[in-house]
């Protein structure tokens, strides 16, 4: 018997080359469907991409936006096609974007995730464009401004602002007899009321907090520790700034856990422990405005106090979002930069406040008569308004993710009750310590 | 050569008395039931409304059917549309990997080649390389090929896989050369013994291909995520996502689109299921 293994007659290989060839052929088909554009028409418009990541009400408000924008600017088209991402994953999205050269015009980012975003030289220097805008620089909230600051630059226009203040249920303190917060109480008489609304007899909680590590988990415990003293970062640089009283705040949580009176939620975005608090089974729950009109919704009888405080002084913390323009060259850059302009106006951020459920970016827009209406027909907005006087916000630190996540850690292992807080922080400081030493 | 019978049959034929109750079953049922239990919670959320998901303590029954979840995906004008590009990448991807893993399998099983046990290991060893560690290379060759935000980035990755390839020259190698002899000294080529003889007694191997690609490509979400940019070109996991915003999920929507996403995945399996299981467990022969 013979034949030759391993060699294909001439028919076969054409026919195999043939099959080959069409296969690489069909993705270069595609590839000639899309022509490399700068972003600038046959026509002179100006097309910008517009990844928002916002998903329901808040996708159908930025919509409405864009298309209004797009009626009134005949030279630019924004296309918000959402980016094909939700904001959650957003900073996953850019970063890969950025490492492949294919980026939007704006992105949607955290005010936490712009540190990292910032690093890339593709992002716009916006200093000029906020301070010198048609929106006056100063009219926006303290926290607004910095949270878009690196190094004394402006890296980003603000997007979305919000605060956090502590919302209860009026109907469940009546009925256990005890008498509601008020602005200026302390965190010995959060835990206190918490204990005293606590009856596991009917799987009523004082109070819930986010068991998951993550950032959501992590940004309540900052009032407490700026109260305090401590910071995030240390003067230096070289540490974090929170040792002695990271300890202190993560014993009122141990407090909280000894007590019984603290609902430890395990899934990400609090979203159990906000329907706890929805069906009548927690007193008290900490949080911003977006969650009202789910509250009102529910009917619950509720009103808003400040967070409380260790020494009496009013303090909490604020989480802006961004708008990061990214560098598609000049004509792109300046219709982008022109959108989000356009988008911080009173007018408009009004609008985008009301639908998403979040603050008003400045004092410009908190004194326009629409945004005062829905204020006083929304039962405890203003606490939030008025808290961002004394708000503050994260540092935007290159670092400042891995410091969350070994202070996320911490928190965790007290509300499990696995760690003493001392121990939870030392072994959160050597970690963070460890990013911070990291040259960037 | 000895005359083989050859059979792709299971191992239950048919006229064999009914199964009897071993002490087994009495392990592997509740076994079963615990793996199964997820899926009962997908399905009975699915019915029921937010408020029933997310009280507290958990329901476990509905109250009643309410098929709002169902009203609000399949009324969210995109999801059909969602829902036929993940089944036109999935099948593009499963019949691709049918075609392309077996021609590279029965290479690698059947030819010797200078260099060939080397592009074996070399081709082995991507199968250790995380993808987040090639995601931005493959995101640079789809841009280069133009691809980037079309379905066309989500197939030509996934066109051919190493596993695939392995798998069908492990299977290839588990069949008797005489039978391809045979075949050679009748005067047939290559590629017609390869799809007239090995391809039909390859059917555990093919359906196993068929069943992981399918899963693969139908349930990811990473690439997709980084892939594409517009709800047009969105898959059904892509499209899932959605239902859950920074602050606020419909989990009745959410549950309801993963029964929806999670029956074609279901169908697959069970129409492949004996073939699969039969590769994993016979070599296709009786000597």
């Amino acid at each position: 018997m013979t034949r030759t293994r391993g060699v294909l007659c001439p028919v076969e290989r054409r026919g195999l080359l043939k099959g080959a060839a069409a296969i690489a052929a069909a993705p270069l088909l595609g590839a000639c469907s899309q022509g490399a554009s700068d972003g600038v028409g046959a026509d002179g418009k100006v097309t910008v991409e517009l990844w928002h990541g916002q998903v329901d009400i808040a996708k159908d408000a930025i919509q409405a936006l864009v298309t209004e924008f797009n009626r009134t600017h005949p030279r630019i088209r924004v296309d918000a096609g959402g980016g094909g991402v939700v904001s959650d994953a957003m900073l996953q999205k850019v970063t890969a974007a950025l490492a492949a050269g294919s980026y939007p015009d704006i992105a949607y980012v955290f005010g936490s995730d712009l540190a990292s975003i910032a690093r890339s030289p593709r992002v716009v220097d916006l200093t000029d464009a906020m301070r010198g805008g048609p929106t006056a620089w100063n009219s926006f909230w303290a926290p607004v401004r910095e949270a878009v600051t690196v190094n004394g630059k402006v890296r980003a226009a603000p997007a979305l602002l919000d605060s956090l203040a502590v919302v209860y249920n009026r109907k469940l303190f009546r009925q256990a007899g005890v008498p509601f917060p008020e602005a200026g109480w302390t965190w010995e008489e959060f835990t206190d009321t918490a204990r005293k609304l606590t009856d596991s007899g009917r799987g009523v909680f004082g109070t819930g907090w986010p068991g998951t590590g993550d950032e959501d988990t992590v940004w309540r415990l900052w009032p407490m520790i700026w109260d305090l003293g401590g910071d995030v970062v240390s003067d230096d640089g070289r540490s974090i700034g929170f040792a002695g009283q990271g300890v202190r705040a993560l014993d009122t949580l141990r407090r909280l856990v000894e007590d019984k009176s603290v609902y430890v939620d395990p899934k990400p975005g609090g979203e159990q422990m906000y329907q706890v608090f929805l069906g009548g089974r927690m007193a008290m729950v900490a949080t911003g405005p977006w969650q009202l009109p789910d509250i009102m919704d529910a009917e619950v009888d509720y009103d808003v106090v400040p967070l409380p405080s260790y020494t009496g002084r009013p303090v909490t913390i604020s989480g802006p979002d961004t708008w990061t323009v990214f560098d598609n060259g000049s004509a792109r850059s300046r219709a982008a930069v022109e959108f989000v302009q356009w988008m911080m106006r009173p007018e408009q951020d009004a609008r985008w406040d009301i639908r998403a459920g979040s603050l008003p970016l400045g004092s410009a827009t908190e004194r326009r008569p629409r945004w005062r209406k829905h204020s006083q027909e929304t039962t405890g907005l203003a606490v939030f308004t008025d808290a961002l006087d004394s708000a503050r916000v994260r540092p935007v630190h290159a670092a400042y993710p891995q410091i969350s996540q070994a202070l996320g850690e911490a928190i965790v292992s007290v509300l499990l009750g696995r760690d003493s807080p001392d121990k939870a922080l030392r072994r959160c400081a050597d970690k963070a310590d460890a990013a911070l030493l990291i040259p960037r | 050569m000895n005359a083989l019978k050859v059979s792709a049959r299971g191992t239950s034929p048919r006229g064999a008395s009914p199964r009897r109750v071993s002490p087994w079953h009495l392990l592997l049922a509740p076994l079963a039931l615990a793996f199964a239990l997820p899926l009962v919670w997908l399905l009975l959320s699915s019915v029921m409304t937010n408020a029933e998901i997310n009280r507290f303590p958990p329901a476990l029954w509905p109250d009643g059917i309410d098929l709002g979840g169902y009203r609000y995906v399949l009324g969210n004008a995109m999801f059909p549309r969602w829902f036929a590009n993940s089944l036109i990448v999935a099948s593009v991807a499963v019949v691709s990997n049918l075609l392309l893993g077996s021609l590279g399998g029965y290479a690698f099983a059947r030819m010797r080649f200078a260099g060939s046990r080397v592009l074996l290991g070399l081709m082995l060893a991507t199968m250790v390389i995380p993808f987040q560690l090639t995601m931005i290379p493959t995101f640079l060759v789809m841009k280069w090929l133009g691809l980037i935000d079309t379905l066309g980035a989500l197939i030509v990755p996934s066109l051919v896989t190493p596993f695939a390839v392995f798998l069908f020259r492990q299977f290839f190698l588990t069949l008797p050369r005489e039978i391809e002899e045979a075949a050679w000294i009748d005067g047939c080529s290559r590629l017609r013994v390869l799809f007239s003889i090995v391809m039909p007694l390859a059917r555990p191997a093919l359906a196993t291909v068929a069943v992981l690609t399918f899963l693969t490509t139908w349930n990811d979400l990473s690439w997709p995520l980084i892939a594409i940019n517009h709800d047009t070109q969105y898959t059904l996991q892509l499209g899932l996502t959605t239902f859950q915003g920074q602050h606020h999920a419909r989990w009745s929507a959410v549950m309801a689109g993963n029964v929806i996403t999670v029956l074609p995945v279901l169908v697959a399996f069970l129409l492949a299921q004996k073939t699969f299981v039969q590769s994993l467990t016979s070599s296709g022969l009786k000597g």
